[in-house]
């Protein structure tokens, strides 16, 4: 077997192609409703403990799955999409990645893993390392999707085999899964974890295999310090000390910035960096933001993508439509706004063909 | 100073106020819901409503009388009696003394000694009372929390309740071997307060709320805010944003670079959850590593961790505790 | 994770126990006794806690119920409603933007005349800045779909409210709503009895009622022509009349048992000097009470029973003492320009009377409600006659940095 070829990406490279996303979707998953008091979402993991879910004698944690986001939505049938998990622990991974999505013509949705040290329990020193270690232990793996005339091609970066030993270590780290180790080791339940990790695994690794690239491993390069420090969003802002989210921020909108300038649009979900970068008369935001409700930012953000496109077609808007993107926490993405992402997502891949039929781009 | 006899005397036909201040994260509701729990008579706490998180300022309440009607208020409160201050750093953040009347009590976890706390909130007309918290937490708990522990230093002032009332609301609110140890280092707590009584007695008859105080006059009324209720950048509303929030003080660390160790590789950039990194723009076009924003930086750490280097140390903000009678000069004061 | 404010619930209550705990888990506690068999909720500040305490006692064995995680309030309301028209007893909890989200399946709950019990932990509208802070979004929208209403002032009276929500709404075949002032009520931490399991087990049977089932098919919810709309919602307007009646008698019998006797609308001081009187609900009226120690020529009408409205229990209350003014307080506004909503139901209480009021608009968002409100608001109505010009007014908000409108200082 001879080793997979790595496609290298440069970000300059990115930079200088045509295209143009039309809403790019973001999700920070922290695994639970955080904003709220840790409540359990569709992105918590089974048998993690919660505030609605806890690690109990009789019931332990969360009974159920977590669901898998962003394969499915590679099957919805849509014609372009560019869809990428992602983790801030693997910054220029992450970088590289929002860059070429807002460059990929169609839609994109990328996730990213986003650890929580108070929801999580554990210190907020340990946040970059357990977030490494859940890609290296084989928990978030780190892949694409690229959807073109309907066919997906998946490219993988990292994290796809399960380290056992790691993951124990994984699952150690942190408090919400300490009811599995103390007062006694659950077996059954630890296994059942990984178990159902690896089959996801296992299904993404046969569909890299059925639906591959000539060169299935991406590796984004970044020169890190080309990057002009962001400036659309400003310190200062409410999120908990080591803060998943924060991290993502702080790299999203690097390569936001790197790509689109100030002209860029935010809309963001109810949520922790949404509640934390916006309060009163003190906003962190330089360039506009918008919040409307928990589950309807999708929507709007399409909305307002789909607005300057109609206005720039009908000689109502001068200079270049503004690159939108959506922020959504797990709570907002896989429950109460999935209808609305699902639904966004598949609109706006299609903008291509209607951007062509209304004369826009 | 207040005895025993007189507070009692006062909780018949009036309340007495407390306020918390700590961090998210220290336990200042929970000590305040400890002095609910311990008081013999009614009692209310209120959180300041919010959500907080780790490390912002938070402030809880308490309103305690032997008179139900008087209780029964749910109006926050103004003019508290009794301030405690979980961590000093509040200090020069948060006005920690607003609303105390003439005769008051601050309570400070602190090393500092009570001449220096005097200067710092610029009040001569209160009493203050010190214990170095963090230090006996440390000790007695191993841990940083010191909620409990100052409540001790409360129950030497103010008379509210008894160490026995108080053990009793810990029992039954923690389990065995913890309930234990928080006792432990209240009942030290009790002999370590450093008071400064400045021979002002409290009037508990006179309410001093400022008239209005909820509706903060100084912010912009409805006239001048937009329309739409949006926040705009470039108005005379909000010129700058969160950039002049100073969450540097949320951490318990300093956090150090070294520049002579550190070999500009980046790492650091782009893990802050607080873009608190600086860069400087170099002649090569490039960007290079220039320093911490300790303006902004919650001392989370990350950096220290990933730094392959360890150009990146960290401090720890608070240091031993001063009382302001020397212990070889008793029979003053 | 909330195992230590619930630890009273998780061993049989035998005897009346004094306790202090905040509104939310009180009310977790007191939906514990009644054993629930279906909750499903969807989170939402300042709603959480009621639905994490029951989450403890589920996962920790103490109480066998489905505990359901659903994906939003439409879900949680849509699976509540189902859930007790399968026969099972079922609670949910929401506060504003979910209370919204919720609308589109609310009539049915009434409808259906299925016994669901809702928690709010009344909370702002995102219009147009997002709060999570206190205002009163169930007078603002979804009065008049049919849901029993009932407010309370302090812990002790949202505990109690839980249990009585089971009462009333079991015995009315009618959904029941108990409210509390977000965060004042449900975050603060006060004193209360808790009731012993076996009285509120005698308080709440679970009786045998209409479900969907198999022995007796029938088809819910089916499409109806102009030949029958009309026929339905008559018949819900019939079975509405005795409503208020059911609740007298669910507070007698809860009076009985635990000493604590509660009313439609309660009242206090009537009989003053001034022949005015304040007219609010929930925690508001602790703080007039209290206010009241100092001012005794003011008296206050608190409203318990929000819906159906109580309107001839008020109209007697208001002949009964000869009250002349309303100084109507609440924390709801509604641009439309006439009334904001808790006074357009007194108003239409009182049009036969013909009572003089103004509506004050304070404690939106959360801003403290105190006592400079309340001086400000009985001053101005000395010198109020009739009922001529703008009949409410916003108090307590910034006009400029400087000035407080209506206000001088």
């Amino acid at each position: 077997m001879s080793q997979p070829e790595r496609n290298i990406i440069k970000l300059e490279d990115i930079l200088v192609r045509d295209g143009k996303c039309n809403v790019l979707f973001f999700n920070y998953d922290n695994e639970a409703f955080m904003n709220t008091g840790i409540q359990e979402s569709g992105g918590t993991p089974p048998y993690a403990s919660t505030t609605t879910g806890p690690g109990g004698e009789k019931i332990p944690g969360k009974i159920g799955v977590k669901q898998d986001l962003v394969t499915p939505f590679a099957f919805y049938g849509t014609k372009s999409l560019f869809l990428a998990t992602t983790n801030p622990a693997y910054s220029n991974d992450l970088m590289g990645k929002v860059a070429d999505a807002l460059k990929s013509n169609g839609s994109a949705f990328i996730q990213a893993y986003s650890d929580c040290m108070r929801g999580w329990r554990h210190g907020a020193e340990s946040a970059l390392e357990i977030s490494k270690l859940a890609t290296d232990c084989g928990y978030w793996p780190l892949y694409t999707v690229r959807v073109k005339d309907g066919i997906p091609t998946f490219t993988y970066y990292r994290g796809l085999d399960i380290d056992k030993d790691k993951f124990i270590d994984y699952l150690k780290s942190m408090g919400k899964f300490k009811h599995l180790f103390k007062p006694k080791f659950m077996e059954r339940e630890i296994d059942e974890i990984i178990y159902l990790t690896e089959q996801r695994n296992r299904k993404l690794k046969a569909l890299i295999e059925k639906f591959g690239a000539k060169k299935p491993i991406d590796v984004y390069r970044v020169n890190r310090k080309s990057l002009e420090p962001q400036k659309h969003i400003q310190p200062g802002h409410g999120l908990c000390p080591g803060c998943g989210a924060g991290m993502i921020l702080n790299q999203l909108a690097t390569a936001a910035q790197t790509v689109g300038g100030y002209n860029v649009i935010y809309v963001n979900n109810t949520s922790c960096s949404e509640v934390s970068t916006s309060k009163d008369n003190v906003t962190s935001w330089n360039v506009p933001w918008v919040h409307h409700l928990f589950e309807s930012g999708a929507t709007v953000a399409e909305a307002i993508s789909s607005a300057y496109k109609i206005r720039k077609a009908k000689g109502q808007y001068e200079g270049e439509i503004p690159y939108v993107i959506h922020i959504a926490g797990d709570g907002s993405t896989y429950d109460i706004g999935f209808q609305f992402l699902k639904a966004a997502l598949i609109r706006t891949s299609s903008f291509v063909e209607m951007n062509e039929y209304l004369s826009c781009k | 100073m207040l005895t025993p006899e007189y507070v009692k005397e006062i909780l018949k036909d009036y309340t007495i106020k407390l306020r918390f201040h700590a961090r998210g994260g220290q336990g200042g509701v929970t000590a305040s819901n400890l002095c609910v729990d311990a008081f013999y008579g009614y009692g209310v706490c209120q959180p300041k409503f919010g959500a907080e998180r780790m490390g912002s300022p938070t402030e809880s309440y308490v309103r305690l009388s032997e008179n139900p009607d008087l209780v029964r208020s749910n109006e926050q409160v103004y003019g508290p009696h009794f301030v405690s201050v979980l961590d000093p750093s509040l200090l020069s953040e948060v006005d920690v003394t607003a609303g105390i009347p003439k005769g008051g009590w601050l309570i400070v976890n602190t090393e500092m000694d009570q001449l220096t706390i005097q200067d710092t909130v610029k009040r001569k007309d209160i009493n203050i009372a010190t214990i170095d918290a963090t230090r006996i937490a440390l000790d007695v708990l191993r841990r940083n929390i010191t909620n409990t522990i100052i409540l001790g230093a409360l129950i030497r002032v103010s008379h509210l309740f008894t160490l026995e009332e108080l053990s009793d609301a810990i029992m039954k609110r923690f389990k065995g071997e913890i309930a234990g140890k928080n006792i432990q280092a209240i009942k030290q707590a009790i002999e370590e307060t450093c008071i400064y009584d400045m021979g002002i007695e409290p009037d508990f008859t006179v309410d001093s709320k400022v008239p209005w105080q909820q509706v903060e006059l100084g912010l912009p009324g409805y006239k001048q805010l937009d329309k739409a209720g949006v926040w705009y950048l470039d108005e005379q509303i909000i010129p700058v944003g969160s950039d002049q929030v100073n969450t540097g003080t949320w951490g318990e660390w300093e956090v150090l670079w070294d520049e002579e160790i550190c070999t500009d590789c980046a790492q650091c950039w782009y893990i802050c959850p607080d873009f608190a990194i600086l860069r400087k723009k170099g002649d090569d076009g490039l960007w290079h590593m220039a320093g911490i924003d300790a303006f902004h930086c919650k001392s989370c750490l990350n950096c220290l961790e990933i730094c392959p280097v360890n150009a990146i140390d960290k401090r720890m903000k608070q240091g031993p505790a001063a009382c302001a009678v020397p212990e070889d000069q008793e029979g003053g004061n | 994770m909330s195992i230590e404010p619930m630890k009273l619930f998780f061993k049989e209550i035998k005897e009346p126990i004094e306790t202090t705990m905040i509104g939310n888990y009180a009310v977790a506690g007191a939906v514990t006794q009644t054993d629930p068999d279906v909750i499903c909720a969807f989170p939402i500040t300042p709603q959480t806690q009621s639905v994490e305490g029951l989450s403890d006692v589920v996962h920790q064995g103490r109480l066998k119920a489905a505990f359901v995680n659903v994906e939003s309030e439409l879900a949680a309301i849509s699976y509540s409603t189902a859930a007790c028209a399968a026969g099972a007893r079922t609670f949910t909890a929401t506060a504003s933007q979910g209370y919204l989200l919720m609308t589109e399946a609310l009539p049915m709950a009434v409808g259906w005349r299925v016994p669901l019990t809702m928690m709010i932990s009344a909370r702002a509208f995102n219009s147009p800045n997002l709060s999570i802070w206190n205002s009163w979004e169930f007078t603002q929208t979804n009065s008049e779909l049919g849901w029993n209403t009932l407010v309370s002032e302090n812990v002790q009276e949202t505990y109690d409210a839980a249990i009585l929500a089971v009462m009333i709404s079991e015995n009315s075949l009618f959904p029941t709503m108990f409210v509390h002032d977000g965060f004042i009520i449900s975050h603060s931490v006060q004193k209360l009895t808790l009731i012993p399991d076996e009285i509120v087990r005698i308080l709440t049977p679970k009786k045998p009622r209409h479900t969907i089932n198999t022995k007796k098919p029938g088809t819910w919810g089916g499409i109806v022509t102009p030949s029958f709309f009309m026929e339905g919602r008559k018949g819900l307007d019939e079975a509405k009349e005795p409503v208020l009646g059911i609740m007298e008698k669910a507070f007698e019998e809860f009076g009985n048992a635990t000493g604590r006797k509660y009313n439609l609308i309660e009242t206090y001081n009537l009989d003053n000097s001034s022949k005015t009187a304040f007219l609010t609900m929930g925690s508001m009226c602790g703080n007039i009470i209290s206010w009241m120690t100092k001012n005794k020529d003011v008296g206050l009408i608190k409203i318990r029973a929000f819906r159906p409205f109580p309107h001839e229990q008020l109209q007697k209350i208001v002949e009964e003492h000869n009250i002349e003014k309303l100084i109507i307080f609440e924390k709801s506004d509604s641009l439309n320009g006439m009334l904001p909503p808790f006074s357009m139901s007194i108003a239409s209480a009182l049009y036969p009377l013909g009572t003089i009021f103004r509506s004050f608009i304070v404690g939106l968002g959360g801003r403290d409600v105190t006592r400079d409100e309340f001086d400000v608001a009985k001053k101005k109505m000395e010198s109020i006659n009739s009922m001529k010009g703008k009949l409410y007014m916003y108090l307590g908000v910034r006009e400029s940095k400087e000035k407080i409108m209506g206000v001088e200082i």
